[in-house]
């Protein structure tokens, strides 16, 4: 029988990684390379299918954090779901990662998680650093072994693989499954 | 509360409100919140998730408010885009009225949030130039390491083929000075001491040290051209037939004639060449006179006299440095120039000089 369900997922990340592009990029197909800072929260819905299930995304696009504006918290209560996201070319947004993922994980410990490394067109396919993001390395390292996307909100590249993957992970944790 | 006093009150100051019961459904005595949100006109009854997305996963939580298990929950800075972009805070209130448990509050927070939304927008902008600025410098950083290394290692290859030219040069004029030695082994380290005696003529003088290692070079190579001579001509004791000497009067043109290809950093060949005139013009092989001479050439000449005067041969005896140095003094001004003579002088005689 098909199912219905809505799943909250918090796009998470510092400032400026592109949460705010994904989402646009994902639910309208728009894509603004003019930088806008998210402030507080929105909240975009999308309807995706998988496998006749009828599945609602609640994407929480929050404000990008910094060590002056931490994440609100309260945001990712109730998330099924997470996406970290990071800037391919921001070194610093990339070391974040683990903080995201470390409070995510103290709020809500059984949310699905993946994680998105952004604006891979600015980024050259011969980067040394691009290599070591794709290495198992690396992905162990970080908190629950998260599945990563290497993801342009610009080209569009393998966006709608980061949410259906999330919305698969989910799926998958979901009791109902 | 009474809505034709508080309504206006509510609307002037951002606050909209509707009821909820414990099935979680709205209840709106007026329009005011719809019109805020920009949703269509309420129904009387509809579900806190259809206005408000931004509670769906939170039902149970809202619930406990309901309940009166807890006083409050609230989501702040929601942003929305309707007809404008709108931010407000939701509140939903453990608050009894008119039968309802909990009301919903929203509080239109736009004014304040878009001025604030202005400065983490510059701050946001500031720090991203700062980060760029960073990477940028790391870059930079990056390339200029590289670049000293390839510096360093250039000049060490640079100084590794240097010393190795050094080596070369130096070999090379042992083995010309060694070649004449084998010839003529009687005068075995008379290039080596005229090139000590020279240099340190020329540097008593306050020549350059440039100028005194390519004096110095040339001593160990000033007799060069005798390798053309018959060795017994240069160990005949006592004087020599005048076309035997006119045998080894050839040889500075000889040595010229061997040096001149070679590219030495000073005109060696040209003081070897020289090195036998006279500042009266009784040398040979030109007969030049003072300033046709050049100075290295005359220096070589006064250190050749002193050295061959000064030390024994096996084939006669030295009349000792006193007897050459009386000698180059009679000869000041005349054969030998003066400022030359008495450096030489001056060293043997005040400055202890010795070949030892």
């Amino acid at each position: 029988m098909p199912e219905e369900y809505k799943w909250k997922v918090v796009m998470l990340g510092d400032f400026a990684v592109g949460k705010t592009s994904l989402v646009r990029r994902f639910v309208y197909d728009e894509f603004s390379d003019s930088y806008l800072t998210t402030v507080g929260v929105k909240v975009t819905k999308k309807d995706i299918f998988i496998e006749q299930d009828n599945i609602s995304l609640l994407l929480w696009d929050i404000a990008g954090s910094d060590r002056f504006s931490p994440v609100t918290p309260e945001y990712l209560r109730g998330a099924s779901g997470a996406i970290v996201v990071a800037d391919l070319t921001r070194g610093s947004s990339i070391d974040s990662i683990r903080t995201h993922l470390d409070l995510i994980l103290s709020i809500n410990p059984s949310a699905g998680i993946v994680v998105a490394l952004n604006k891979l067109d600015l980024v050259k396919k011969s980067d040394e650093r691009l290599a070591y993001m794709k290495s198992d390395e690396f992905r162990n390292g970080l908190s629950g072994s998260p599945l990563i996307h290497f993801t342009s909100a610009m080209s569009g590249e393998n966006v709608e693989e980061l949410f259906l993957s999330i919305a698969e992970k989910i799926r998958k944790a979901s009791p109902d499954e | 509360m009474n809505d034709e006093f508080f309504l206006p009150l509510f609307k002037r100051f951002g606050l909209y409100y509707a009821m909820i019961d414990s099935d979680l459904l709205l209840h709106f005595e007026n329009d005011a919140m719809c019109e805020f949100l920009s949703v269509k006109p309420c129904l009387k009854q509809v579900h806190i998730s259809d206005v408000f997305s931004e509670v769906i996963g939170l039902e149970d939580e809202i619930r406990t408010v309901v309940k009166g298990e807890k006083n409050e929950f609230s989501i702040r800075r929601i942003n929305r885009s309707c007809s404008q972009e709108i931010f407000f805070n939701l509140y939903i209130l453990n608050h009894s009225y008119k039968g309802y448990q909990a009301i919903v509050v929203v509080r239109d927070i736009t004014n304040e949030l878009l001025v604030y939304h202005s400065l983490q927008q510059s701050r946001n902008e500031i720090q991203l130039l700062q980060n760029e600025l960073i990477e940028k410098n790391r870059d930079l950083d990056r390339i200029n390491r590289d670049l000293e290394e390839k510096v360093e290692l250039r000049t060490k290859q640079y100084h590794e083929s240097s010393d190795l030219a050094k080596r070369l040069f130096i070999q090379t004029v042992n083995s010309l000075t060694y070649a004449l030695e084998l010839r003529d082994p009687y005068t075995t380290g008379h290039q080596q001491r005229v090139a000590i005696l020279a240099s340190a003529i020329a540097a008593h003088m306050g020549l350059d040290e440039d100028t005194v290692e390519g004096i110095r070079i040339a001593g160990l190579l000033h007799d060069i051209g005798k390798i053309y001579v018959p060795s017994e001509f240069l160990t005949k004791p006592g004087i020599l037939p005048e076309e035997e000497y006119n045998v080894i009067k050839t040889h500075p043109l000889r040595g010229f004639e061997i040096l001149k290809e070679i590219e030495f950093p000073w005109p060696v060949a040209s003081f070897v060449l020289q090195h036998h005139e006279k500042i009266n013009g009784s040398g040979y092989p030109y007969g030049l006179e003072n300033n046709e001479i050049r100075l290295e050439a005359k220096i070589l000449c006064v250190a050749d006299v002193v050295e061959a005067m000064g030390t024994n041969r096996p084939y006669r005896i030295s009349p000792g440095i006193k007897e050459a140095l009386r000698e180059i003094g009679r000869h000041r001004g005349i054969r030998y120039d003066p400022a030359v003579v008495d450096s030489c002088c001056d060293l043997f005689r005040n400055k202890n000089f010795s070949w030892d």
